[in-house]
């Protein structure tokens, strides 16, 4: 449930597809090795949409981390920052559920758009078939992928430290 | 002369439905439906503990996480010939409807009002008549002017930003659009409160299951909530009474909103009311049990064959027979290997891809038959079961429903419940359905708290897996309909795991005798005004509240206009 930490981590995909899992894979792996001070909240947000509108507010600095079709080399990292998720984003309502893009608009029209926002995005290589492994590419750039989200909660004033 | 047209993507659909339709002189006259994602979530759960397949199956989907869950627990307590206690069934009744509640109103208002209201329109409304209206509509405490000024005002802004967002998909102005400005304003109105009521909806969720959106509290054998009203780690007075507090927050918008706007709807659509019933054999599930077997329910549910309340066979326990011997699945048309129709103890899952043939295989959804004949499922086919079967909230509902089409359009004589076979007829099924699912949210609260009140805390009874095979399988009323998850166990080990799906009755291709699915047969004569724009077909589709194949979500760089991304 929602908390009063200013800071959440979301980490957003599917664990049964491959690579489609990073983002949850990368938060559980945030949540089981380090400690955070101030506290923060983690998210494991699977593929859901509109049910992490309770996450957004405007006193709120979120971390989304995803897979991103950057349309580059698998395994590239890459981050985007406030306004520009949205303009980059595939703006296309899905029909089961309404998708990051919709949250993001969701979170602005009712009034919960939050201070600060970064999508930690990575590039998959591979998200076609059910498996819960990740590819040899993704598992290789995962330590970069941590490192990466450590870094941008130390912007946030956040101290990090190992379990 | 005959036209196909493809919705293949769509507006406000992904590439995971197509829908394919003949059109000839402005009326669908052939259709097509095609899922265009393949799942097979028995791969993944073969040779695992049956006690963490719950874990996965919530998996399939980002919307029906729950479900998928309290489906699969079932299951393997059908298997194991299981019974569990009363307070694990409460607790699951609740997360039940409250998630129902949650889904059923953000279909409506946020995946598809906008089918029927020009939010555009609502720009050019006179708050002070919308506000009017309203009043003598409803008692809903949000009709004053005022709030409909200031929704009038944030809509004006979000457009004039030329930040469309969520609107951007919009059939704006379309031919086919017929609301007057005020109640498209009304409707605007609920959409934006439609959010808050919905997120509160989803904290009954979280509270009860610990953690949202993959509810923690699930197991083979109850609940993993322990249960003493004087601890803060356990399910205790305090989070209890939050739960009741959100409850009472519902209510008013449920009546008062929610129905009122779809009759509203109804009325100035009232051929809709005529358009879009395709198959008649509806099927449910019975749900909300009350005892520790599962042989009482509070919501019936059962098999009309051909659209005919008189012929009801109801479904009466889990493991009832009539449904377990019913089902089979045909893949004659879908997209896997040989032209079987087998039962899904039997299932089996070898994809084999060809093109898209009209007269062959054309999808990767199986086709389900039920006494070897194609069923619709969902709310309606729900509505439909409980009304025949007495059910006392169903009827007084429907009939507030039908009396409020009947006295907005002025009408002479009553509206019979039949106008229910069509594709608005399905919003209001699932606004009905809606009021039943608080009624039984309300219902198991205070079972719950009687039952600890009188001094019974258990939760959970640990399953035993004997050598050798065993089958069960789990059946839930779920939002979009009956979901069965069916399992065969050989050594404490899963065999065979196969999951019915909803949308897989609805989104059925022709089946083993050719005979079309209820998507199909439901586009049959609807009109298109416009081939370019087919809005009809969207209406229609989207009245089932279609969910295939939730399992992808890659968010696609739109512009790939890649400078603001910071490659690290």
């Amino acid at each position: 449930m929602s908390s009063n930490a200013e800071v959440v981590v979301i980490g957003l995909g599917n664990i049964l597809m491959e690579d489609e899992g990073i983002g949850v894979h990368a938060v559980n792996h945030l949540e089981k090795n380090y400690l955070f001070k101030p506290e923060i909240e983690i998210v494991d947000g699977g593929t859901s949409g509109l049910d992490l509108l309770p996450f957004f507010g405007t006193e709120k600095s979120i971390l989304l981390i995803d897979a991103v079709n950057f349309d580059m080399d698998p395994g590239t990292v890459g981050a985007l920052e406030d306004d520009a998720i949205l303009a980059q984003l595939d703006p296309k309502i899905s029909l089961h559920h309404l998708g990051l893009s919709d949250l993001i608009s969701i979170s602005e029209l009712t009034d919960r758009k939050a201070k600060k926002m970064t999508l930690l995005g990575i590039q998959p290589e591979s998200m076609e078939n059910l498996d819960l492994e990740m590819t040899d590419t993704i598992k290789g750039v995962f330590d970069k992928v941590i490192d990466n989200a450590l870094r941008i909660l130390g912007e946030w004033g956040i101290e990090t430290r190992k379990r | 002369m005959t036209r196909r047209i493809v919705v293949d993507p769509v507006t406000r659909i992904e590439g995971h439905l197509r829908i394919d339709c003949d059109v000839t002189n402005g009326k669908v006259s052939k259709a097509w439906s095609s899922g265009q994602m393949w799942r097979g979530i028995e791969t993944i759960l073969k040779g695992r503990d049956p006690r963490d397949a719950w874990v996965f199956t919530q998996r399939i989907c980002g919307v029906c996480t729950t479900v998928h869950a309290i489906a699969s627990v079932r299951t393997v307590e059908n298997a194991l010939d299981m019974e569990i206690p009363v307070n694990a069934q409460f607790i699951r009744n609740m997360i039940i409807a409250a998630h129902g509640i949650h889904d059923h109103i953000v279909h409506f208002y946020h995946l598809s009002a906008l089918d029927w209201v020009d939010i555009v329109s609502a720009l050019s409304a006179d708050p002070k008549a919308a506000s009017k209206l309203a009043e003598s509509l409803s008692d809903h405490p949000n009709n004053g002017w005022q709030e409909y000024k200031a929704v009038q005002d944030k809509l004006k802004t979000f457009v004039g930003s030329g930040q469309l967002g969520i609107f951007a998909n919009g059939y704006w102005g379309h031919p086919a659009m017929k609301l007057p400005p005020e109640v498209n304003l009304i409707a605007a109105a609920h959409y934006l409160e439609a959010f808050e009521i919905q997120r509160k909806a989803n904290q009954i969720t979280t509270i009860l299951g610990s953690k949202t959106p993959h509810v923690q509290n699930m197991a083979v054998g109850g609940v993993s909530n322990p249960i003493n009203p004087d601890s803060q780690a356990a399910l205790n007075m305090e989070r209890l009474a939050m739960v009741k507090d959100l409850m009472n927050q519902l209510k008013s918008f449920i009546y008062n909103a929610y129905i009122v706007d779809v009759a509203v709807v109804a009325s100035f659509y009232q051929d809709w009311l005529g358009y879009g019933s395709g198959v008649m054999d509806y099927l449910s599930v019975p749900d909300f049990p009350t005892d520790s077997k599962g042989t009482k329910f509070g919501t019936p549910g059962g098999y009309i064959p051909g659209g005919d309340v008189s012929k009801f066979k109801p479904i009466t326990t889990f493991g009832d027979k009539f449904f377990r011997d019913g089902v089979k699945e045909s893949v004659k048309h879908a997209w896997y290997e040989g032209d079987s129709n087998l039962h899904p103890y039997k299932g089996e899952t070898e994809p084999h891809y060809t093109d898209f043939q009209d007269d062959g295989k054309y999808s990767w959804v199986k086709a389900p038959t039920f006494q070897g004949r194609p069923a619709q499922v969902g709310p309606l086919a729900n509505v439909l079961a409980m009304y025949a079967a007495g059910h006392k909230t169903t009827q007084a509902v429907a009939g507030v429903a039908l009396a409020k089409i009947k006295a907005i359009t002025k009408s002479s004589t009553d509206i019979p419940i039949s106008v229910l076979h069509s594709t608005l007829g399905r919003h209001a099924a699932r606004a009905i359905r809606t009021a039943v699912l608080f009624e039984e949210l309300e219902k198991n609260y205070d079972l719950l708290i009687n039952n600890i009140a009188g001094g019974d805390m258990t939760t959970f009874n640990p399953p035993v897996f004997p050598k050798g095979e065993q089958q069960g399988f789990g059946f839930h009323e779920a939002p979009r309909g009956v979901l069965s998850h069916w399992i065969v166990i050989k050594n404490g080990k899963i065999d065979n795991y196969q999951a019915v799906v909803p949308s897989t009755w609805n989104a059925a291709p022709r089946n083993d005798e050719d005979a079309i699915g209820p998507y199909e047969a439901s586009l049959l004569d609807n009109p298109i005004a416009d081939e370019e724009k087919p809005l009809e077909v969207l209406r229609t589709i989207h009245s089932f509240d279609p969910c295939l194949a939730c399992a992808i979500h890659l968010h696609d760089n739109k512009g790939k206009d890649l400078s603001k991304v910071h490659v690290l």
